[in-house]
């Protein structure tokens, strides 16, 4: 139930947030293209609890990522074996840097926790299907008590698709 | 009231360029384009307030700060290119400003691509 409770307040918060960018959008005959992005980013929104469910299924926002840097440095191909390999790793470097950045400024915004460090443990090899998949993650705490352990817990493990029982919450 | 600002600098501009467009042409495209600017910086704080609500919406519904960047990318990119086109198309040059509205759209593709890789991918992986 409460699954269903999140996924159905995720996407209409998403919808509205949908409609109010396709206001901003100025009647040129850009509107259709810029439109159609914003279909697809619903559509990734909606999709992503239903991987959740599934084993070997991949992270969206991580296949985004990598498509997206490999997209911008098109010299890729062009490089050697060994480089490749050093860019694959750096990209996934990156992607987890990123989601702790995330994950921080979430709890930050939320509910007011500051200096939490976030150690994640995902599937890294790039050239896996599931890539960018969580399967743990632990958050360190430092002087805050007065939040709700379990709360938060929710809120990571609904919008990472990582089981409840994979987070762990280490007060220091 | 900002708007009535705006709307009397527009209607003001556009009875200097009535005049100007017939003996010099070249100074009223500046014009249009400097007025252009204005009244695009003037709305630039109120358009900075909704992006930061935006922000704060995105942040609560878990959309991943990737997507909400690329969309803002995308609007920013429409806004740019339409600015550019239009003042082209005042300036009677048809062919510039399809040019320019050609770049938009590849640009446009370019940064929505990642999220339609990521999507196939996505799908690809449910099927048996």
């Amino acid at each position: 139930m409460e699954f269903f409770k999140n996924w159905v307040v995720q996407v209409v918060n998403i919808a509205i947030l949908a409609v109010i960018l396709e206001m901003l959008i100025p009647s040129s005959s850009l509107k259709k293209y810029a439109k159609v992005a914003i279909g697809l980013v619903i559509m990734a929104v909606i999709l992503n609890p239903i991987l959740g469910f599934l084993k070997t299924a991949p992270s969206i926002e991580a296949q985004v990522f990598k498509s997206d840097y490999l997209l911008k440095n098109s010299a890729f191909e062009g490089l050697s074996e060994k480089a490749k390999e050093q860019t694959k790793i750096l990209i996934a470097k990156e992607y987890k840097n990123r989601l702790s950045q995330q994950i921080r400024e979430k709890l930050e915004s939320l509910y007011n926790l500051k200096g939490v460090e976030v150690e994640i443990f995902m599937v890294e090899d790039l050239d896996k299907k599931e890539f960018g998949k969580i399967n743990s993650l632990i958050l360190h705490v430092k002087g805050e008590r007065n939040f709700n352990k379990e709360e938060v817990k929710k809120l990571i493990s609904a919008f990472y698709n990582v089981p409840l029982k994979n987070i762990t919450i280490k007060e220091e | 009231m900002e708007i009535f600002q705006i709307v009397v600098l527009g209607i003001v501009v556009l009875i200097i360029l009535t005049v100007l467009r017939e003996t010099n042409p070249e100074i009223a495209v500046i014009l249009s384009l400097v007025t252009g600017i204005i009244i695009f910086v003037s709305i630039l704080p109120k358009l900075s307030s909704v992006v930061e609500v935006l922000n704060s919406l995105a942040r609560k519904s878990g959309l991943d700060t990737i997507y909400f960047v690329t969309t803002l990318k995308i609007i920013g990119i429409a806004y740019i290119t339409e600015f550019g086109s239009q003042l082209c198309q005042d300036a009677n040059e048809k062919n510039l400003a399809s040019k320019i509205e050609i770049a938009g759209k590849v640009m446009i593709i370019f940064l929505s691509i990642p999220i339609i890789i990521g999507l196939v991918e996505a799908i690809l992986s449910i099927m048996p």
